[in-house]
């Protein structure tokens, strides 16, 4: 036999007491699966919001940097020098003062040493994200770059925000789902209680509880049917061997 | 179905409805309020690209404007336009308008949209300080939404496995503790009101229910006891006797009274056991299938550089296939032996050690070794499993029993390489291994609680003399149907199975970009082709007697589905191969058996089917372990592409041979007839 004696679970069924260790046997995978499947969910959501919005800053970035970079090729198209370009410290002074998540933006020369940079700087901690771009004259000729760092702690923050957001309609959910479990596996027990129950009182040929089951009602009086043919017979048949009716019609 | 059925199985169905419902309506409620939140919040993020791009433009017309251009005769601002929609997907359109709001220039596809589904920046286009017109740039709402909700294939396959996995658990709880005592309430009850009084030795004698029935049978069994025990007194009348025998034999005619043996029901059901138990083996096996030859390829192999890196991807996968079909024989007499719970946990605690190696030391020799040792435990457990069905159930259930562990499998097959492949794009690689081994410990717990240690039952002595392994392999050796059917069909079969889906797919798709969660997407459909299709394609075989045809057109449809790759490299074509290959083993798998078992009937006299079966599996086994290697060796030299269609030609080739055999073989009749072997 197995270790989970199906014959201890026969009575499970039958002893109203074990009706809550087969709710609860039955609840608590349904709320876990139902639990795993959710954080999971939250866990997948979690994950795209976090990179769908990295993209969309990126996107954002990539625009202000590139602007930048037209820009300012305009005057190295002229044959200005990196060092020459006029406009340059205007220009990204008003690109960091237009998004105040920019720590830095700076323009370096083709030796890669700083031309222009922002009087905001970036202190080159985890929390900062670095965009890259080239700048080339109309020779096709690399003049320098323009690098762009961002602080990370408005995205961290929002994060924060929307995950806490979700973590909280997930327990909202995973109660919510509980709850419905709980009851819904309750009112089932009490069917199949129910069941027993008008099984019993008919066998016992009691009162009929008070929302009989008729399909189990009527299996029980067939039974009970069965077992007092049988019975009469049996007494028959017995009346008949020890009494004194030598022609054997009471056989 | 009777009404005595429906007082269980209704019940039962209601259950299961209720709680499918519940999951489906908290996960969809949940993922619908997610993807409500990210709009709302990912939209104003947007609404800042179309503020820099508003600014940056409107600084570029303000200095045209200051030239003296007027604003509407401003050129090539519509070809200015398009190029930065162009570079900037997440735009929707670009627009001048004059002071009265009349539009001026723009992208203005959108003019027919509803203004509710576009964000609109406008910024003023000023002329010495005063306003002439307004650029206008908007994002789609629309996109935030879209984006969001190219989650929908991930939270769809989490809704489908979290469904199947709360399915097996249901299954699992509510038949051990609600269908199997129900079914043997009822089913007491019928036989007592068919007048079946016979004592189960089952029936818990202090359940309520239980002790009634028990109550009843022992009332009248007492009661027939007495009768015969009066009716044994001596009685002078031999007439009075032959009446009272007479009157017993009536009696027993109607009614059955004493002991009965134990009931079937029971036996039947602890197979489910092995249901739950089966899932969990594959599914901590499987997770990793949707990059495992990626991994692979990722590690250094030192003093391996001579290899091509094709051929060192495959190296892990064979030595896990030649783990599992050289110690199948072995391990399936071992769990005679020991016992299927010693043997269970054996397997569990092998492939527990094997993924948590794979987990934690990530170097190249030492995952080839722990592909080998979780391979062993595979089969271990497999042929644990499938040895308690086999003492579990008889001739009248042992297929209805196998069903219930193959079904398993394949739902494990379902969900287990998509999740593996969501998992390792979040997760990466390593935690996945590390939570198949979780699972597989899991699994060795479970089996430690639920599974008895009994020994497989001595089973009936072949009515031929046993024969060796070498004799059963020596007879089949000279039978060229069984020889043409394992090398042409089965061999292949597995091959590709192997070489395609487990090895070629991912490394395939990984070439193509593919996420590892759509890697695992496709791979999922080879299982879900299998578990749809395969009872259809058995019925019809069964129906038709077309055993050889459908393993003929199964082979024909796989190695076709594998061709069209030639035209070029796509993740379609390479889902329409792992369709194809579904489909193809959904039609030949079940009637591949059918086809074993009617060419070697001589054989199967004095041999028994067991060995031959047992032959033709490990030969199929052998045709897996080569898949991958094999196809290794293909993609080395051809490259991944070209490895593909190179298999279809294969399964394509061998299909047709095997056409040829078993048509010429019946005269040329219809090929349906591998039967008249």
């Amino acid at each position: 036999m197995p270790r989970a004696d199906i014959g201890a679970a026969f009575k499970r069924v039958a002893i109203p007491m074990a009706m809550s260790r087969l709710s609860i046997s039955i609840t608590a995978p349904i709320v876990l699966v139902s639990a795993l499947a959710v954080g999971l969910t939250v866990f997948l959501n979690v994950g795209k919001l976090d990179r769908t919005l990295g993209e969309l800053e990126q996107s954002r970035l990539r625009f202000t940097l590139n602007n930048l970079r037209e820009n300012l090729e305009t005057g190295l198209d002229l044959g200005l020098p990196v060092k020459g370009l006029g406009n340059a410290q205007a220009a990204i002074d008003r690109e960091a003062r237009a998004d105040p998540g920019i720590v830095s933006i700076a323009v370096l020369d083709d030796h890669g040493a700083v031309a222009f940079r922002t009087s905001r700087v970036a202190d080159g901690s985890s929390e900062t994200v670095r965009l890259r771009t080239g700048m080339s004259n109309n020779l096709g000729v690399t003049m320098g770059a323009i690098e762009l760092a961002y602080s990370r702690r408005s995205h961290e923050r929002f994060m924060a925000d929307i995950s806490s957001q979700l973590r909280m309609a997930a327990l909202v959910a995973i109660i919510a789902s509980s709850a419905l479990a709980v009851l819904g596996i309750r009112l089932w027990v009490r069917r199949i209680r129910r069941t027993l129950s008008s099984i019993e009182h008919t066998l016992d040929q009691g009162a009929p509880p008070q929302h009989p089951d008729r399909r189990a009602a009527a299996l029980a009086e067939q039974v009970n049917r069965s077992t007092q043919d049988a019975l009469q017979e049996l007494d028959r048949a017995e009346r008949a061997i020890t009494s004194a009716d030598v022609a054997g019609t009471g056989l | 179905m009777s009404d005595e059925q429906r007082l269980y199985a209704r019940p039962v169905r209601q259950l299961f409805i209720f709680a499918l419902v519940l999951l489906l309506v908290t996960q969809v409620a949940l993922s619908l309020y997610a993807w409500r939140l990210a709009e709302d919040r990912l939209v104003p993020e947007l609404g800042r690209k179309a503020q820099a791009t508003a600014r940056s433009l409107s600084g570029k017309l303000d200095r045209a404007l200051d030239y003296g251009i007027p604003l509407a005769r401003l050129e090539g601002v519509p070809d200015f336009f398009a190029d930065v929609l162009k570079q900037n997907s997440d735009l929707a359109y670009l627009r001048v308008s004059d002071s009265r709001g009349a539009t001026l220039y723009g992208s203005v596809q959108l003019d027919s949209s509803p203004d509710d589904e576009f964000l609109d920046t406008a910024v003023p286009l000023l002329l010495k300080g005063a306003s002439v017109g307004a650029l206008h740039v908007g994002v789609d709402k629309r996109y935030v939404a879209a984006r969001v909700r190219e989650l929908r294939y991930d939270i769809g396959i989490v809704l489908l496995t979290s469904l199947l996995i709360a399915f097996e658990i249901l299954w699992f709880v509510v038949t051990l503790n609600f269908t199997v005592p129900m079914r043997q309430i009822v089913a007491r009850m019928v036989r007592i009101a068919s007048g079946d009084f016979r004592q189960r030795p089952q029936a818990a004698e202090s359940a309520s229910l239980a002790s009634r029935l028990d109550g009843i049978t022992r009332r009248v069994n007492q009661g027939f006891e007495n009768l015969l025990h009066k009716a044994a007194a001596p009685q002078p009348d031999p007439q009075r006797q032959a009446r009272t025998q007479t009157t017993l034999q009536r009696l027993r005619g109607i009614y059955h009274f004493g002991e009965s043996a134990a009931d079937g029901d029971l036996t039947q059901q602890r197979v489910v056991l092995v249901r739950v138990l089966s899932f969990l083996f594959m599914f901590a096996e499987m997770l990793s299938r949707p990059f495992l030859p990626v991994y692979a390829a990722s590690l250094t192999a030192p003093g391996a550089s001579a290899l091509p890196a094709g051929l060192l991807a495959s190296l892990p996968i064979t030595a896990f296939l030649l783990g599992v079909a050289l110690s199948m024989p072995l391990a399936g007499r071992w769990s005679d032996r020991v016992g299927r719970r010693n043997s269970y946990i054996t397997g569990a605690l092998l492939v527990t050690a094997g993924l948590a190696a794979t987990g934690l030391i990530p170097v190249y020799y030492a995952l080839v070794a722990a592909r080998a040792a979780t391979g062993v435990g595979y089969a271990l457990m497999f042929m644990s499993c499938q040895g308690y069905v086999f003492d579990n159930t008889d001739n009248s259930n042992r297929a209805k029993g196998m069903a219930l562990f193959v079904g398993s499998i394949m739902v494990a097959e379902i969900c287990s390489p998509a999740v593996g492949g969501i998992l390792a794009d979040r997760i990466g690689y390593h935690l996945v291994f590390i939570f198949g081994a979780a699972v597989a410990l899991i699994a060795a717990l479970l089996a430690g609680a639920v599974l008895d240690n009994r020994r497989a039952p001595e089973r009936a002595a072949p009515t031929a003399p046993a024969s060796s392994g070498s004799t059963a392999m020596l007879r089949l050796a000279h039978n060229r149907r069984f020889l043409a059917l394992s090398i042409l069909s089965g061999i292949p079969a597995k091959f590709l199975y192997s070489g395609f889906l487990i090895f070629l797919v991912p490394l395939l798709l990984t070439s193509l970009d593919c996420t590892k969660s759509e890697i695992g997407r496709y791979t999922m459909l080879y299982g879900l082709s299998c578990l749809a299709l395969g009872p259809l394609f058995a019925r019809l075989a069964d129906r038709y007697n077309a055993y050889a045809a459908l393993v003929a057109a199964g082979g024909l449809l796989t190695g076709a589905g594998m061709l069209p790759i030639l035209q070029g490299a796509s993740a379609d074509l390479v889902m329409l191969g792992v369709a194809a290959l579904g489909i193809g083993q959904a039609m030949s798998i079940s009637a591949q058996l059918v086809l074993v078992a009617r060419v070697t009937q001589a054989e199967a006299q004095d041999l028994g089917t067991g060995p031959i079966v047992g032959m033709f599996r490990l030969l199929e086994r052998l045709g897996a372990a080569a898949g991958p290697i094999a196809t290794g060796a293909l993609v080395a030299h051809f490259g991944p592409q070209q490895a593909m269609a190179a298999l279809g030609a294969f399964g394509l080739g061998t299909s047709l041979l095997f056409l040829l055999v078993f048509r010429n073989r019946t005269g040329g009749a219809a090929v349906a007839e591998g039967a008249q072997a």
